[in-house]
């Protein structure tokens, strides 16, 4: 008897520390000593952010500095499919550079072939971006952001959901990894994570800046940049005829932005007038959150940099070309849109003439940066 | 000898009792808890109507009873074969109440694995078979509780509010785990069941039934949501509970009770509005008004307490 108990007890103190294998998510304990001495150790290169004119510096999360070996790190786990369950997709699957980071699909397909509700958002300046996603008032960082593709199953999109050890396991496994992580985290003793790995992510995400359009040159001085067409469109898209301006502003021609400077963060989200059969189960925009009827529809502003790549248009990848996208607008909205009470209030019908359409199309069509789309430092390193 | 045995005895309980995180409990308690051949706590256990929920093989025999030999309406509550993918869900807020109505909140201890700042994860899920969740188990909410008969058990089903909104990536265990995270509304699950038919005439339908607070909000880091959707489970059984030698039961076909999976899949991921016509069919099952996210008119069919 007493053997028996002697032997459970064993078994029991096995079975009581056998840990559920989640705890390499503990940062290093180094940390706590830097922060009681009030300093903080430095974590690798910092990175310069060669910015273009008119570009403020953007707002970095406290507690991840942007580091050139974390940007490196970055690159290669957004191109890896060893981030899908199956090894079938990686981030760079659904964000293309030659499209401006989108993917040309109505709706994007997860790494099991189920269909995304939303259209492949596109990542020009992203890390302007006051909130990620088409509709989702508290994801407010990339790091956060990356989760949801990774583990979210609804839909499925990378399947990581429950495979946290599977993927630190591929990781760790990857001698190329194994010195990455090490230089990008210097000061974990276990620089393999989920934490930074979305760090990592968001850190080469922010790196995507996108300001040497045509547009920009012309800003610049090189008036030869635009032509006489994307010039009359650039005025009408600034003028009080069309008023695109409104919601989609300033150097990022978005209305939501966050740099250094901000201090007010005005976080806003639109019905721009579509067909209210657009804004059913699971497209409600705001509403999702909210589940006020008023914010049936609504939802972020994107930035219109490198637009004319990133066709089709709207939340659920319905309008096929820019031509429609500013038929839509001149007509006030699609549909019963038109009269949808929570349609903004620069959603209403005006009059442009066809040559003022493909004006305005022009001017669109001179926010597309093919340095963006072609530079090296944000290509596939595989 | 003896001697030797019985040192072994305290030396080993002693290493049990210290629990790996530096968390005591009452040496008295371990004893007896080391006689009864547990682990000093409230125990669960889960069932599909009167079948175990296990992750291996078909679960059948949950079925009512037909007297036909041919079924011809087949739905959740009825005899399909199932598959179950997952079923687990985080407890907290115990409380016992006994014979005089004196109410003691138990104390659940940290233990670096199940159970951080008085919220434990139950998971019925293996990984193994038609299960995709972790491989390891626990049935048990570790915590002293005393050899006698109590009048009602009350626990809430989730997560508090204060915990709910944490960063998950770098939250203790079992708050870490990325199948309980819901990291779309920055928060948690506080309830996944999910399983399958596979019945010929239905093979691969879905049920799956998400439960966690929707509505939320957020400004200057701190959360707000309209519907916290926290079920406070009160159970009262006719002649008492006894956690030595009583446990709880949960029965996933009664949470699905109103689900009809035979002409195509039901899914319930507590989005609010979005979701409300799946939803509020099941949320009452838990006791729960979908449209508010508080208690609703109707009692809690889910929970029950049976002999262990």
């Amino acid at each position: 008897m007493n053997r028996l108990i002697t032997f459970s007890l064993f078994l029991l103190l096995l079975f009581q520390c056998t840990q559920l294998g989640l705890e390499k998510e503990k940062s290093s304990g180094s940390e706590g000593i830097l922060l009681l001495l009030g300093t903080s150790a430095p974590e690798g290169t910092p990175y310069t952010w060669d910015l273009p004119p008119g570009f403020p510096a953007p707002r970095i999360p406290s507690d991840n500095p942007v580091t050139v070996e974390k940007v490196e790190l970055g690159r290669f786990l957004f191109y890896d499919t060893k981030l899908s369950e199956n090894e079938t997709q990686s981030c760079g699957s659904c964000h293309k550079q030659e499209d401006a980071f989108t993917d040309g699909l109505t709706v994007s397909v997860g790494s099991t072939g189920q269909s995304h509700p939303r259209n492949a958002q596109h990542l020009s300046n992203v890390a302007y971006n006051l909130r990620q996603t088409w509709a989702n008032p508290v994801l407010k960082k990339l790091e956060d952001q990356a989760r949801v593709p990774m583990f979210g199953d609804n839909p499925v999109e990378l399947g990581m959901k429950d495979r946290e050890d599977l993927l630190l396991d591929r990781l760790t496994n990857d001698p190329d990894y194994v010195s990455k992580f090490k230089a990008a985290f210097p000061n974990d003793q276990n620089p393999f994570s989920i934490l930074n790995i979305t760090k990592a992510l968001s850190s080469f995400q922010r790196t995507f800046i996108s300001g040497n359009s045509a547009y920009d040159r012309y800003q610049a001085g090189d008036f030869s940049a635009l032509s006489a067409s994307a010039i009359r469109g650039k005025n009408l898209f600034f003028g009080e005829k069309a008023e695109c301006f409104h919601c989609h502003g300033g150097f990022n021609f978005t209305d939501t932005i966050l740099h250094v400077g901000t201090v007010f963060e005005e976080v806003t989200f639109h019905n721009n007038g579509l067909d209210s059969s657009r804004f059913v189960s699971p497209n409600g925009g705001l509403y999702e959150f909210t589940t006020k009827e008023s914010d049936r529809g609504k939802f972020r502003a994107p930035s219109l940099r490198n637009v004319e790549l990133t066709a089709p248009y709207m939340h659920d990848g319905s309008i096929p070309d820019l031509l429609s996208v500013v038929n839509h607008y001149v007509n006030g909205g699609t549909g019963d849109g038109t009269t949808n009470p929570n349609r903004d209030v620069f959603v209403r019908s005006f009059s442009l003439s066809e040559s003022e359409k493909q004006d305005l199309v022009e001017f669109l069509k001179s926010l597309t940066d093919t340095e963006f789309t072609t530079n090296p430092k944000f290509q596939d390193p595989f | 000898m003896k001697l030797l045995y019985k040192s072994a005895i305290i030396a080993l309980l002693t290493a049990y009792i210290a629990n790996c995180d530096g968390q005591s409990a009452n040496p008295n308690l371990a004893l007896l808890a080391l006689a009864t051949g547990n682990p000093s706590g409230i125990q669960f256990s889960a069932v599909v109507g009167d079948s175990h929920a296990t992750c291996e093989g078909d679960i059948s025999g949950h079925g009512d009873s037909h007297s036909s030999s041919v079924v011809t309406i087949q739905h959740v509550a009825g005899v399909m074969p199932i598959k179950l993918k997952d079923l687990r869900f985080y407890v907290s807020g115990f409380e016992l109440v006994d014979q005089d109505d004196n109410v003691t909140t138990l104390d659940i201890p940290n233990t670096g694995v199940w159970q951080y700042s008085g919220v434990t994860l139950l998971d019925f899920e293996n990984g193994k078979g038609s299960c995709s969740g972790t491989a390891e188990t626990n049935n048990l909410v570790q915590t002293s509780v005393e050899n006698k008969t109590y009048k009602t058990l009350r626990f809430t089903l989730g997560i508090p509010e204060s915990l709910n909104h944490i960063d998950y990536s770098v939250a203790p265990s079992p708050l870490n785990i990325s199948g309980l995270a819901w990291g779309w509304t920055m928060g948690y699950r506080f309830f996944v069941g999910e399983f399958i038919s596979n019945d010929a005439a239905t093979l691969g339908n879905a049920a799956v039934l998400h439960i966690g607070s929707a509505g939320c909000t957020e400004s200057s880091g701190v959360y707000t949501c309209t519907n916290s959707n926290r079920t406070v489970i009160e159970l009262t059984p006719t002649g008492g509970f006894n956690p030595f030698t009583q446990k709880v039961q949960f029965d996933l076909k009664k949470a699905v009770t109103g689900w009809d999976i035979s002409a195509g899949s039901k899914s319930c991921h507590s989005m609010g509005a979005m979701d409300s016509a799946n939803c509020s069919l099941v949320y009452p099952n838990f006791g729960l008004d979908y449209s508010t996210g508080n208690a609703g008119s109707t009692a809690q069919t889910v929970f029950g307490i049976v002999s262990k």
